[in-house]
């Protein structure tokens, strides 16, 4: 160890109900350097550095910032030692001006008046050091994305950061954009300040960063210089676990009916002419990294969310414009990940919330039949094992996994042709999980053909027949299940898949 | 661990816990039913048949405009103007007929239309053009009242025809007021509408949560204006019992119904949340408001203990309801 390093976690473990987030992860950084973190989905990234940055406590194991104990849990106290992470959304305020947002709570004062002069010079001197021509005035929401990031940059830099952690800087800017964020970033190293830099851009990585620190499961597989280190190597350490939860049987035999086809469906910025079939009677899996268009690819076949190019095949149809309210008449239904926020009616009851598609078939006159309406929810409640103490009880009392069972019993009364699903299994329990699976795969066998998405590579590669790997809203592969591995899709996942 | 500790939180409240409990069930009711008891006691003669029925005759008109009030409010909506709106009404009845028995049909037909177009219009305001209702119904408020002064140049003029001055004023054998008829078939009409109908279900819907109900194909903006759109039906029917009522049209005396209804809509346990609540609530909540008015005028305390009261009254009703809500 040729530099000292700056930052030393020591056998830091973290729990959430039901998860080990991060197991004993020990690891140095050095100070000015660039390391990067990667890791799949869920391997523990944003954990560690919400623990650095004091978001979180560890329930293990101290940190060494300077010689010196790092306390946890106290953001505030972090940031005055000088560790700071600037998160994906990069938290400015639109409204304000540039140099507003670099003092935003930190406005130095003469006298309870701002001195502005020392303010403006201030933040000239900053963003001159790191070569940035910013207009001081402007309003943050009229700057570019890559000028909104070095304002947070100048604005952590003006509060004297020595580490600082950056949340996939680069998921929302273009190659030059990227370009001058790396010449910044290479300025700062040269001032010997420390980065941590979370990217699933390997490419990235390999051009920016000095070391890279690879978790997966919350164990930390690896460290070593990026040089050390090649592509295929750091791939197979991102994966490679065996399955652990039990999956129901896949289909035997592909289905050769095809229900939909996609034919260069394009919805702006997030999906580029995406081609796809999907059959009767499969689970078709839906992977990559987070936020690679895969929402938008449900909603855009849901017609939730509107494409502006190419189109649709269903039913000997063709189609480029559907809303939910035909979708569903069309017999395509979509459950989204966002429970709470855009499938639940939350103080409403269980039966309102499983019936309200299907008000229109126990009604008379716009009347509804209360027998008819009870008969089918109570059939519904038991075939889907939903616990609860009666159909009238309020949704929000029932647990994730009995509230996503109901959602899943109001689009099953209509027999639907296409399940959508995004994320099914998030945030319920285990036991509950394997119910959902094997619902699902009834619903298959059933001949309804399921695209659902999975973050988790387990879920993928145990529940579906067929998985599509999205990258930057490109279809990237579509595996079947014999050839898909976890290497191959991580690769795709990443945009290095090669035949 | 967050609905932990929110769980320990809520056992240590104790008394107040064991208070919002007590609520729980019926605040209102029980409010309601204390009011009753304090009345009793202290002025025998405000509980007798009579009486009640006189004090249900004033509060038709308000009653009927807090049913219009309550399905604003489930739907996430609200409505300011209802006090302009209802003077509005009423001088367009009295100054159109003239007292005249063959304008009566005329009258009621203009009356109902300017009630279903001042719906639509805060409709399209708050709905399609998407300004929160609470102000966009104040402007509206400040346009109804300028037609009124520019229609009737500061001086109300006519009188109703006397088919409406019936309705608004007569009874049926003599003793029940037709007015509270009329207010006691539109409640019973929305508790049904609301509970038994799919279009009930809808407005409930859109109230709890709007993009789940545009996600399950309902059509959200569309319910919701037409939802306005009945709310200023209602608003213009209070306006025609009113013109019945009152023997002289004038220009003061809707001031009170914008925060009236919504304090009766607020004691019932619809909550601005929306989704939540419905019409027999609002009912007591008005009744409430009502007794409490004339409670204090008999004992010989006028308005500003009226607001006082009534202010008390919400603010301790409000206050068991949120604590109920923060607990979940």
């Amino acid at each position: 160890m040729e530099e000292k390093e700056i930052l030393k976690l020591n056998n830091i473990s973290k729990r959430f109900i039901g998860v080990q987030a991060l197991k004993n992860v020990s690891v140095g950084f050095k100070k000015g350097e660039i390391h990067a973190l990667v890791g799949e989905n869920g391997a523990g990234k944003s954990t560690l550095s919400k623990i650095i940055s004091g978001a979180y406590e560890a329930n293990t194991g101290n940190m060494v910032f300077k010689g010196k104990t790092l306390p946890q849990g106290n953001p505030i106290k972090t940031q005055h030692l000088g560790i700071f992470m600037i998160p994906q959304d990069l938290g400015l305020i639109p409204r304000l001006s540039v140099m507003q947002n670099i003092y935003l709570g930190r406005e130095r004062n003469k006298a309870g008046f701002l001195d502005l002069r020392y303010l403006r010079n201030n933040c000239e001197k900053i963003l001159d050091d790191i070569g940035i021509d910013l207009d001081l005035d402007m309003e943050v929401q009229k700057l570019s994305i890559d000028e909104q990031q070095f304002v947070a940059i100048a604005r952590v830099l003006s509060a004297n950061a020595e580490l600082i952690i950056l949340d996939e800087p680069t998921a929302t800017l273009s190659e030059s954009e990227v370009e001058k964020l790396f010449r910044i970033m290479e300025s700062l190293k040269s001032k010997g300040i420390t980065m941590i830099y979370i990217s699933h851009r390997l490419d990235e990585i390999y051009k920016i960063a000095d070391r890279v620190t690879i978790l997966k499961d919350g164990i930390h597989v690896k460290t070593g210089r990026v040089a050390d280190i090649s592509k295929d190597e750091l791939i197979k350490n991102m994966v490679g676990r065996t399955l652990s939860s039990t999956f129901p049987a896949k289909r035997d035999m592909p289905s050769s009916t095809r229900v939909l086809k996609l034919n260069s469906v394009s919805l702006a910025h997030k999906l580029h002419a995406i081609d796809l079939e999907i059959m009767e009677g499969e689970i078709l899996g839906i992977g990559g990294l987070i936020g690679m268009g895969q929402t938008a690819l449900l909603n855009a076949i849901y017609g939730s969310q509107h494409i502006n190019e190419g189109y649709f095949e269903y039913n000997g149809e063709r189609y480029n414009r559907v809303n939910p309210a035909k979708a569903i008449k069309m017999g395509i239904t979509y459950i989204s990940s966002d429970r709470r926020g855009e499938m639940l009616f939350i103080n409403r009851s269980v039966k309102e919330n499983v019936s309200i598609s299907t008000l229109k078939d126990y009604q008379r006159a716009g009347v509804i039949s209360a027998l008819e309406e009870n008969r089918a929810v109570d059939s519904k409640i038991k075939e889907y094992n939903i616990m609860v103490s009666n159909r009238e009880q309020e949704i929000q009392f029932l647990s994730g996994g009995n509230q996503q069972k109901t959602i899943l019993a109001r689009w099953m009364i209509h027999e639907p042709r296409i399940l959508l699903l995004d994320e099914p299994t998030q945030g319920i329990d285990v036991g509950t999980k394997e119910d959902i699976y094997n619902s699902l795969r009834d619903l298959a066998n059933k001949g309804v053909a399921i695209i659902v998405i999975f973050s988790d590579m387990n879920e993928l590669l145990g529940m579906c027949d067929r998985i599509a790997v999205l990258y930057e809203g490109r279809l990237i592969k579509v595996f079947s299940s014999e050839e898909a591995t976890e290497e191959k899709i991580m690769a795709a996942a990443s945009d290095n898949y090669k035949e | 661990m967050n609905n932990k500790n929110m769980g320990i939180a809520n056992n240590n409240r104790g008394f107040l816990s064991k208070f919002s409990n007590f609520f729980r069930v019926g605040g209102v009711y029980i409010a309601f039913v204390i009011l009753l008891v304090i009345s009793g006691i202290l002025s025998p003669r405000t509980l007798e048949p009579l009486h009640i029925l006189d004090m249900l005759q004033n509060g038709s008109v308000l009653g009927i405009i807090v049913i219009a009030q309550t399905l604003l409010i489930i739907t996430r909506g609200i409505d300011l103007s209802v006090g302009a709106h209802v003077i509005l009404i009423m001088l367009l009845v009295d100054g159109i007929s003239m007292a005249n028995p063959s304008k009566t049909a005329l009258v009621i037909v203009v009356a109902l239309a300017v009630g279903m177009s001042v719906g639509l219009l805060n409709g399209l305001l708050a709905v399609k053009l998407k300004i929160e209702p609470l102000v966009s119904s104040i402007g509206v408020m400040s346009l109804l009242t300028g037609i009124s002064f520019i229609y009737t140049k500061g001086f109300g003029k006519g009188q109703a025809p006397p088919f409406v001055r019936e309705l608004g004023s007569g009874q049926i054998f003599r003793v029940i007021p037709i007015s509270v008829i009329v207010w006691a078939v539109l409640a019973i009409a929305f508790i049904f509408i609301l509970k038994k109908t799919v279009f009930g279900r809808y407005i409930y819907a859109i109230g709890s949560n709007p993009k789940s109900a545009s996600l399950v194909g309902i059509n959200v903006e569309q319910t919701a204006i037409l939802v306005y759109v009945i709310s200023g039906l209602l608003v213009s029917i209070a306006g025609i019992l009113l013109a019945g009522y009152l023997s002289n049209p004038t220009l003061a005396g809707g001031e009170t119904y914008p925060l009236d209804s919504i304090a009766a809509v607020i004691l019932g346990g619809t909550t601005f949340a929306g989704g939540k609540g419905g019409i027999g609530g609002s009912i007591i909540g008005t009744l409430i408001i009502v007794f409490l008015a004339s409670l204090l005028n008999i004992l010989g305390l006028g308005h500003p203990w009226k607001l006082i009261a009534q202010g008390l009254i919400i603010l301790v009703l409000v206050f068991s309801y949120t604590g109920r809500n923060r607990s979940v």
